[in-house]
């Protein structure tokens, strides 16, 4: 079995888009403690998209090991990898994370819709999303009732963060979360996330092309380093 | 935040579309819960054209072509019957009331019935309903006629007007002009062939047609009302008659007495049965009908199906999202279904209401003017079936969108708004 101080293990992984092409993502070894802060960066089309596929449970590897918050993902179904996301994953993506039709109170608690787990660690969910609302500089007074299409990019971005956070997952997945804010609000937005994270106990992934970042974070990884299927690539070229 | 709470935002969100898609889906379920009901209605409206008589009696032919002379007005009689026979059978201690009926002349196109005064007491339709006068009174004297609606209305006559028979049906050629009739009343509208009926005494025709019989005037003269005085009029024969029973256990009883009777070829009919057998010659058209529905429905449903697949594409970041929170892509087919569900109950739920109200508001309109009697105010069996078939229609119509959405959301991972960079 795995340490439960590992939030993310990853062995000998392989994964292509086509199943039967050559490896668009090959990692020997790469391993997160839980709690960590790590910025992943590296150019289009060298697997970031890949591997958030692969650790939020969209989909599966061809080959070798992730285990994600000790759970082995190969072993899960596509709906308990749905479950699984749903219960402990806070995913964060570049734009569009709400649904236009709800407030931003009815976006964040959507955390809590497809997760029962979440609700109940939560104690009250609602509750929660105005503490995360008023620790995001979003007061809930102005902000909870607000429909999603008044706010600026910015503000939607952190209630994107709040629903992330909502329910306490223990791993928080961001996809390019910063690259459609200015720096102003691109150093507030990712300073606000990490000591939330921090606050938690969470495991932080961000993903970005952006390595003005790397202060805010533990460790930064560097996907052309660690993509096996990369260097061949570039080795063959 | 429920599955259903999120379907109906999403629903609203899209409104004017929804709106539009829950209209065209009530306005043909409309037609086609209208068309079953109406259907029904008619049939019951048509076979309850002449109610309350027992049996019709008339020369020995189908039961159809002697309902269709005797009440429908429709072809003529091959025979008469006699005068004999029909008083034996009313003298019959079974029998209740007999009413005569004498047809083959008209009126510019319309029938010409000669009947006893009882005919206003005893043709009953709909639901036992009588013959109402609306203007004026019953025939009481010789040259009295008595319109039904219809005639009136179309040839512009009242009360007091005069108008002459035309023997046979309407060649115009033969024209009892010497002997014109007063109009003395006018009906209440029936919807039944009573409508196009002119109503005189038997006696009345009888006389005209004293003009064609063995000359009782001198050659080159017509017969003139005062050649009538003093002469019998009793007519030796009579196109058919209706029957009322004392009691309706012994039509059967009867019946086989009148078709068995010794005098002359006797044919006794139960109306309802014969306007039944004739209705269902009429089933083609009422399946017709049924069919156009049915293709308007399949339209809407279709219209549902393009709306909600041409919403798919902008929806896809709203999938991504809820990809995102854990749905899988189980729960974006199950929202999708939801969502054509719910708009097809809702349009159902619309048509059946608009339906029922307007079934309500046009009642009266509809038994004055077409005779039509809408009776049955609450839907039937088959309607409920017919609802039940549609809304399991609606849904299957929305797994097209659902299994699309599905794919899509499995085709598009994680970042569903990668596209929309």
């Amino acid at each position: 079995m795995t340490s439960l101080t590992l939030a993310i293990r990853i062995e000998d992984l392989s994964f292509s888009w086509q199943r039967t092409g050559r490896p668009d993502l090959m990692i020997s070894e790469l391993s997160l403690n839980e709690g960590e802060m790590a910025l992943i960066t590296g150019p289009s089309g060298s697997g970031k998209t890949s591997l958030l596929n692969l650790l939020s449970g969209v989909t599966v590897a061809d080959s070798g090991r992730l285990e994600v918050l000790g759970q082995d993902m190969s072993v899960l179904g596509a709906s308990n990898r749905d479950a699984f996301r749903a219960d402990n994953i806070g995913l964060i993506f570049q734009i569009f994370n709400l649904l236009p039709y709800l407030s931003v109170l009815e976006n964040i608690i959507l955390a809590g819709t497809f997760s029962a787990e979440r609700q109940r660690r939560s104690g009250d969910l609602e509750a929660q999303a105005h503490t995360l609302l008023e620790a995001l500089d979003l007061p809930p007074g102005t902000f909870a009732a607000r429909k999603v299409n008044t706010l600026s990019i910015g503000q939607q971005q952190r209630v994107a963060a709040a629903r992330a956070l909502a329910g306490n997952p223990r791993l928080i997945i961001a996809d390019e979360p910063t690259s459609a804010l200015d720096a102003a609000n691109r150093d507030r937005f990712i300073d606000l996330i990490t000591n939330l994270c921090r606050d938690r106990g969470a495991t932080l992934v961000v993903v970005s092309h952006d390595q003005a970042l790397t202060p805010f974070f533990d460790r930064r990884i560097n996907m052309p380093d660690i993509n096996r299927a990369m260097i061949d690539k570039t080795g063959a070229a | 935040m429920s599955i259903w709470l999120l379907t109906l935002r999403s629903l609203a969100s899209r409104r004017w579309t929804v709106l539009l898609t829950i209209c065209s889906i009530a306005v043909s379920v409309t037609l086609v819960l209208g068309v079953e009901r109406l259907r029904n209605d008619a049939e019951n409206s048509f076979t309850k054209t002449i109610s309350g008589t027992d049996l019709i009696v008339g020369a020995r032919t189908g039961a159809v072509q002697l309902l269709l002379y005797s009440v429908f007005r429709v072809g003529s009689a091959t025979n008469n019957i006699g005068w004999k026979s029909h008083q034996d059978f009313a003298a019959d201690p079974r029998v209740a009331w007999t009413v005569p009926l004498s047809l083959g002349d008209s009126h510019r196109g319309y029938r010409v019935l000669g009947t006893s005064p009882d005919y206003f007491e005893h043709y009953r339709y709909a639901d036992g309903r009588r013959l109402e006068v609306a203007v004026g009174r019953r025939f009481e004297s010789l040259f009295d006629v008595v319109l039904g609606y219809e005639v009136a209305k179309a040839l512009g006559y009242g009360v007091g007007s005069a108008l002459v028979i035309e023997h046979g049906l309407g060649s115009g050629i033969n024209k009892h002009d010497a002997l014109p009739f007063e109009v003395v009343g006018i009906l209440s509208p029936t919807g039944t062939p009573v409508d196009r009926t002119l109503h005189v005494s038997l006696e009345a025709l009888e006389a005209i047609h004293l003009d064609f019989g063995p000359s009782r005037r001198a050659p080159g003269r017509r017969l003139q009302a005062e050649d009538l005085a003093g002469l019998e009029l009793q007519p030796r024969s009579i196109t058919a008659y209706m029957v009322g029973l004392r009691s309706k256990t012994s039509i059967f009883s009867v019946q086989r007495d009148i078709n068995n009777y010794r005098g002359e070829p006797l044919l006794a009919i139960l109306p309802g049965v014969a306007m039944h057998e004739l209705w269902s010659t009429v089933s083609v058209a009422e399946t017709a009908l049924r069919a156009v529905s049915v293709c308007v429905l399949v339209s809407a449903l279709l219209g549902m199906m393009t709306m909600l697949l041409a919403g798919l594409n902008e929806r896809r970041r709203e999938m991504a999202v809820l990809r995102a929170v854990g749905a899988s892509p189980r729960h974006i087919g199950a929202l999708l279904v939801l969502e054509s569900t719910a708009l097809v109950i809702l349009g159902t739920a619309l048509g059946a209401a608009i339906m029922s109200a307007a079934y309500v508001l046009l009642s009266d309109w509809a038994g004055t003017t077409y005779g039509l009697f809408l009776t049955s105010m609450l839907p039937g069996q088959t309607e409920y079936m017919f609802i039940a078939a549609i809304i399991a229609a609606g849904t299957l119509a929305g797994l097209v969108p659902a299994v699309r959405a599905v794919r899509q959301s499995l085709a598009d991972g994680l970042s569903g708004d990668h596209r929309f960079r």
